[in-house]
């Protein structure tokens, strides 16, 4: 038996027309059916029952706005051919980012890592006081609930 | 499989070749010699006038005999291997068969009987053989070719009883037969008389013709300089001519975006006759000579002749196996004016079925 | 288009005497089926509609050979025209156009 190989896409949604510090609310499986909505238009049945085993879609933080993706690889780029067109999130008018597209979790989460080190310090510019930063780091940078949830 | 090909599909390969020549059609090419079961014969000419007596010309020695339920055991009788195997040329091809799920056979006029048969057949024939080519590693298809022209073979009696035997088992089959005697005083029908004095029911068969007319502009291409796109291009437009195709360019391009390619002036008359039946090489030689003797080639700008062979006979050129993956055309197109033309073969994929087993 | 595949195919309904199709229709019928399959990004490409016959319902259909597979599977599921049921007998396919004027499978010697 061979190993599946899989393929992890980081993704950045950017909600048109509010800035890009604003929290973006969504439920978690929105990102799915949307994505699910989009390959089943431009790719067909084919295309859906394609990337179908073994793809799950997550929003995970909405303080950076990052959600991440796991698919097989060979449909990832169906995947990530649809990714660029999907303009509608519940509702929201929005435009998908793809950050990074790695083999393993664990790139992933190196990537995410430094990313989000990135944003913290960005948003630190506009915090004062310590307990703020504090609470704001514990949000962005725990990793461990993440993982249990893919 | 590790990485699932998800998007990309390949269609079947096919091999188009074309060879050009100069002067005359060169009808000892070996691509029309060795190629023995010929079904359709179109010819596509443009303007010309003396198309009338073309039919009864080409056609006068073109017919053929269908014999129903043919027991394959027949064709290994001295009598037969002596009175029209070995002397003059018979050709014979077993028809209403499909040759990836039946015993297919074909007899060439050189003698070569050739038996394509699944493997359970094979295994219950008793007869040595080979594994079909295109089941190299699934070994589900074999092919069996007999010499019954051979001299040892009519010598050895208990061979060829042995080969009756064994040839007996196969279940009967409908066939088309045509026989060129070795003198002219000998008839043709002799091969008729010869099987229904065996009891069988034998049909005279001529070739089917089919004539229409269209109204097209015509490619522009210099035959002494065309490349192997443009002689495509020249094919596509003779297969549209040939289906009597809509030439009415569609305006809008939703229904079709095929145009006439590098088409100059306006449109000409352009003749395409038909005929369906069963040919041999030399019937084909014979009928292009006639072609060309009655049309007058100096005053037109080409002549067009395409020959097709059977879906389901057991080879195509010579003895190159062939099967049927999505189509079995097997045919080449001769364009030709009075200075030098195109000689293009059309051949089936050669693809080899994949080993299923060796995923599971 | 030097690289394309050819076609012979028929609309076949339950009842015989079904309603009229036009080529439009027809052309529009074999798209619906491929977006249906493949999506947008597949029915995009050219198909040409080279012939057709009102009477028996029955075109030929010119394809580049990189979607030949694709259009023949999509055709295989498609099961429905304008509401009706419906299937697609294929008679006929070829790499060459010539081929595609008689078969000798269904001849008649």
């Amino acid at each position: 038996m061979v190993r599946h190989k899989n393929r992890y896409i980081l993704l950045e949604v950017k909600e048109i027309g509010r800035s890009d510090r604003s929290h973006l609310k969504l439920k978690e499986p929105s990102l799915y059916t949307a994505i699910l909505k989009m390959v089943e238009k431009l790719h067909g049945d084919f295309g859906v029952a394609a990337i179908r085993a073994g793809f799950v879609a997550k929003y995970i933080n909405q303080h950076t706005r990052t959600g991440i993706i796991r698919c097989r690889r060979g449909p990832h780029k169906l995947i990530s051919s649809c990714i660029p067109f999907i303009k509608m999130v519940e509702d929201k008018i929005v435009s998908l980012n793809m950050l990074y597209v790695g083999a393993t979790l664990r790139h992933c989460f190196g990537f995410l890592r430094n990313y989000q080190l990135k944003k913290f310090n960005e948003y630190c510019v506009s915090l004062n006081s310590e307990e703020e930063k504090a609470a704001l780091r514990e949000v962005m940078m725990s990793f461990e609930k993440l993982a249990d949830r893919l | 499989m590790l990485s699932p090909e998800i998007f990309n599909f390949p269609a079947p390969e096919s091999l188009f070749q074309v060879e050009k020549f100069e002067g005359k059609v060169p009808l000892n090419n070996q691509n029309i010699n060795n190629f023995h079961y010929n079904h359709l014969v179109t010819i596509i000419i443009p303007d010309s006038a003396k198309l009338e007596q073309l039919n009864e010309k080409v056609t006068q020695d073109c017919s053929y005999y269908k014999i129903l339920g043919l027991k394959l055991e027949d064709l290994v009788s001295l009598k037969f291997i002596c009175g029209f195997i070995r002397s003059g040329k018979l050709s014979l091809l077993s028809i209403d068969r499909r040759i990836d799920c039946d015993t297919c056979f074909g007899l060439d006029p050189y003698g070569q009987l050739l038996v394509t048969v699944d493997k359970e057949t094979y295994q219950s024939l008793g007869l040595e053989g080979s594994i079909s080519h295109f089941t190299r590693k699934l070994k589900n298809h074999f092919t069996i070719t007999v010499d019954l022209a051979d001299e040892k073979l009519i010598k050895n009696t208990s061979r060829l009883s042995k080969l009756k035997t064994c040839l007996g088992r196969l279940e009967k089959c409908s066939v088309i037969v045509t026989w060129k005697p070795p003198n002219e005083d000998i008839c043709p029908s002799s091969i008729a008389k010869y099987f229904s004095d065996l009891g069988y029911v034998v049909k005279q068969c001529t070739p089917n013709f089919r004539r229409h007319t269209v109204y097209s502009k015509v490619p522009d291409f210099d035959l002494g300089s065309i490349d192997v796109t443009n002689a495509k291009e020249f094919a596509e437009w003779l297969g549209f001519v040939s289906i009597d195709g809509d030439f009415q360019e569609d305006p809008s391009g939703y229904l079709s975006s095929y145009v006439v390619p590098s088409a100059t002036g306006v449109a000409k008359k352009i003749d395409c006759l038909q005929w369906r039946g069963f040919f041999t090489a030399t019937d084909i030689k014979e009928m292009i000579e006639q072609i060309i003797k009655t049309t007058n080639l100096a005053n037109l700008p080409w002549i067009s002749i395409y020959i097709q062979g059977f879906s389901d006979s057991p080879v195509s050129w010579t003895n190159e196996e062939q099967h049927y993956y999505t189509n079995g055309d097997n045919g080449y197109i001769i364009i030709f004016n009075k200075e030098n033309g195109l000689f293009c073969i059309q051949k089936c994929s050669r693809k080899r079925y994949k080993d299923v087993n060796k995923y599971k | 288009m030097a690289n394309s595949f050819y076609i012979d195919l028929s609309l076949k309904f339950p009842d015989p005497y079904g309603s009229e199709v036009s080529p439009v229709y027809f052309k529009k019928n074999i798209t619906e089926a491929l977006c249906q399959l493949f999506g947008e990004v597949s029915s995009a490409v050219d198909i040409d509609l080279l012939k057709f016959d009102k009477e028996g319902r029955r075109g030929i259909l010119r394809v580049p050979k990189s979607h030949y597979v694709k259009l023949r599977s999509s055709l295989t599921l498609a099961s429905r025209y304008e509401g009706t049921v419906c299937c697609y007998i294929i008679h006929k396919v070829s790499p060459f156009l010539l081929g595609l004027q008689g078969d000798s499978r269904n001849y008649n010697h």
